[in-house]
């Protein structure tokens, strides 16, 4: 029940956080007309938030998708937004933006529709690994009056921050390089991985890549690419390695803005006669960028909890013994569901003669199932079992590389390799486990 | 037009005893922006009492000052100490130079104070009062008209509208005297600030342009001995 309150009430005081900051800081530097086109994002963003919330849009996979990339390219966007806003010498300037979008109400309204947009998996979705987004009122059926108790605390405290922001001059604290900074550092409340796709779409692609060559070439096995060079790469997208590289990239770019405003010359003042006078501004100046420095601190400050949050959470390595496997004399093997339906990988052994295999066999995400070798294409296998399982992933454990398991099941490459099977009544599945010994050698031979 | 006729400094009916003492007695005085008023009187007249009281060092037992039109019983402590940041310039007998700081560290430390140290411009400052080359000497390697150059340097670094003088040349020769006040008066052209320079010796009291007489912690004359100065332009 309460669990629903806590829900909304984060999600909706996240987006007021955000929404506020930026809102103030917009009228702060004179910029009225982006304040006002940003509001009505932010409207849109809430009231496009319970549209897919209360209705069949929201369960749709393609809608949660285009969110969900849209959010990460916007992420990333703001990142490189806040980059390129740096040669700006005053304080203020958004460089260029201002001049490109004077007059284009086309733009700012496109521009306000993109923050809506990004609002909007705060406000309303919870997006989890591979899209398997879940709407949180609805999958969760948790009841709407607690939810709408929850939003209405939001709002209270959100209206409260609203007074309180607009008392202290929020905006006043920061540049815009900060106050991006510091929107990263909330969102990445949510959700820390901020750079990660695109980090693991790239070793990932490295990765097959290299791969492919050698299934190409039909190289009998890595003669120069070792168990060592396989972990390197894999290294990089090792789910803690990203975490610490998304951090790690994030905090240098905070520790940038934070040596960029100390070293900003102070500016000429021309017209100011007396040094008593200029010193006076250029102390008020400097005052200004302490509490902008301070705001670049705070988010740090959040990154570091919500990373150490992260690691802590991190999830370990499953890797079960592997099960002696049944086999009638025809060499087929059945397998009752009971047994293999919570979601975590089942590995069987089965000795026939002097050869002896193993068997992965898994429940996935949508609910279907998958039988494979305990053994890919181009690794050897190692002992006790392959692979091991992390969290939403299998793990290659000669070459770490991680295989999500709504993958299992495909073949190639690093996939482990796939074994027809039928599901008799529902409650069990038959596959031959006989027929899979050749299936195994010819996959090993010569590694 | 009317901020010339309001006076900038104003004191009314100011009192001060100490205990018994009655170091202050109901005393009135105008003073007008950009004036230069000497304070003559014999030991113990009550001219560093009346100073201490428009620099806002001492609460008056009565009366009030108002500077700029800002009455000072108005502000509390912390307040006034701003208001002197913002708006006085002290110079005393004693120089009060931080020993181990060079003059040009003196002076940026009343910058410091005030809102950011500038060395370039506290060097300038030395300059303006003929201490280019005594730059980075300790207060005990200058001689006594150097550190009360350093002193005037200091004082006005901030720009004061009010540059309050105790005995400035008190512990000086006729010699260097002179420099001191050839100095406050250059610099008073250019700058216009008010001063109010309390002194026992009638040679220093006439570089003013007027001429007050404290006895008994009363006022006992009032003239004008000079035609008020014109500003000038700064020439360097
Ligand atoms: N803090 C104090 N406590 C007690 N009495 C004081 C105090 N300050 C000054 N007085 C007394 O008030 C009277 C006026 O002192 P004040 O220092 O104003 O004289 P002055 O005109 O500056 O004299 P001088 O020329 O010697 O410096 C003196 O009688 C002095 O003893
Ligand atoms: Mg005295």
């Amino acid at each position: 029940m309460l669990e629903a309150t806590k829900i909304t009430l984060n999600v909706t005081l996240e987006a007021f956080l955000l929404t506020l900051i930026v809102f103030f800081y917009l009228k702060e530097i004179g910029k009225k007309e982006l304040s006002h086109f940003f509001a009505i994002g932010s409207l849109f963003g809430f009231i496009g938030g319970f549209v897919l919330n209360f209705s069949s849009l929201g369960e749709r996979a393609d809608i949660k998708f285009l969110i969900n990339k849209g959010h990460l390219i916007l992420s990333g966007g703001f990142i490189l937004l806040a980059l390129l806003s740096l040669p700006g010498r005053e304080p203020h300037v958004v460089i260029g933006l201002e001049k490109i979008l004077k007059g284009k109400k086309v733009w700012l309204i496109f521009l306000s529709f993109l923050w809506g947009l990004m609002l909007l998996p705060l406000e309303s979705l919870h997006l989890g690994q591979d899209i398997e987004a879940i709407v949180f009122l609805k999958e969760r059926n948790l009841p709407y009056f607690f939810s709408f108790l929850g939003l209405a605390l939001g709002l209270a405290l959100g209206s409260g921050l609203f007074y309180f922001f607009r008392m202290v001059r929020i905006g006043r604290f920061f540049t815009f390089p900060s106050l991006l900074f510091l929107i990263i550092a909330i969102k990445a409340l949510w959700e820390p991985m901020i750079v990660t796709s695109i980090e693991v779409i790239v070793a990932r692609i490295l990765h097959d890549f290299v791969h492919w060559i050698i299934v190409f070439l039909l190289l009998p096995d890595h003669v120069y690419l070792t168990k060592f060079f396989w972990n390197l790469i894999a290294f990089f997208f090792q789910k803690n390695t990203s975490l610490i590289m998304n951090l790690t990239f994030i905090f240098s770019l905070g520790i940038f803005f934070l040596v960029y405003l100390q070293r900003q010359p102070f500016p000429e003042l021309k017209g100011v006669n007396r040094g008593a006078e200029r010193r006076k501004i250029w102390a008020e100046i400097r005052k200004t960028r302490h509490w902008q420095m301070l705001s670049i601190l705070a988010a740090c400050l959040i990154l570091l909890l919500v990373g150490y949050n992260a690691y802590e959470k991190g999830e370990g390595l499953y890797q079960p013994t592997p099960q002696p496997l049944s086999v009638d004399s025809q060499g087929f093997s059945e397998v009752p569901l009971s047994e293999v339906s919570s979601g975590l990988m089942n590995v069987y052994s089965f000795n026939y003669e002097d050869k002896s295999i193993r068997f992965i066999i898994i429940k996935k995400p949508d609910g279907s199932f998958a039988v494979t070798l305990d053994c890919c294409l181009i690794c050897p296998p190692t002992n006790p079992t392959s692979y091991a399982q992390m969290g939403k992933d299998l793990f290659c454990l000669y070459c770490g590389t991680p295989i999500p398991i709504s993958t299992v099941g495909k073949p190639g490459g690093c996939n482990p390799i796939p074994i027809p099977f039928q599901l008799i009544d529902d409650s069990k599945l038959r596959f031959n486990a006989r027929q899979a010994i050749g299936t195994w050698e010819r996959a090993n031979k010569g590694k | 037009m009317r901020k010339e006729k309001s006076p900038f400094l104003e004191i009314v009916n100011l009192s001060k005893f100490f205990g018994e003492t009655k170091a202050l007695k109901k005393v009135n005085l105008q003073v007008k922006k950009g004036e230069w008023v000497s304070v003559m009187g014999p030991s113990g007249s009550g001219k560093t009492t009346l100073l201490s009281l428009i620099g806002g060092l001492i609460r008056p037992t009565e009366g009030k000052v108002k500077i700029d039109r800002t009455d000072l019983n108005s502000l509390n402590n912390n307040e006034i100490a701003h208001f002197r940041r913002e708006k006085i310039g002290l110079i005393f007998q004693q120089h009060h130079l931080v020993p181990y700081l060079t003059a040009t560290e003196n002076v940026m430390l009343a910058q410091f104070l005030h809102s950011l140290p500038d060395q370039a411009e506290a060097e300038e400052a030395l300059k303006r009062v003929g201490l280019g080359h005594r730059l980075h000497h300790l207060p005990s390697q200058l001689s006594g008209g150097e550190q009360q150059r350093v002193g005037i340097a200091r004082a006005l670094i901030n720009s004061p509208a009010l540059l309050l003088a105790d005995e400035p040349t008190g512990n000086l020769d006729r010699e260097n005297a002179k420099i001191v006040l050839e100095i406050i008066k250059r610099l008073h052209l250019e700058d216009m600030f008010t001063i109010i320079l309390v002194t026992h010796d009638p040679w220093v009291a006439q570089w003013g342009e007027r001429i007050i007489r404290l006895e008994d912690g009363r006022i006992i004359g009032d003239k004008v001995v000079k035609e008020r100065s014109s500003p000038k332009r700064r020439t360097s």
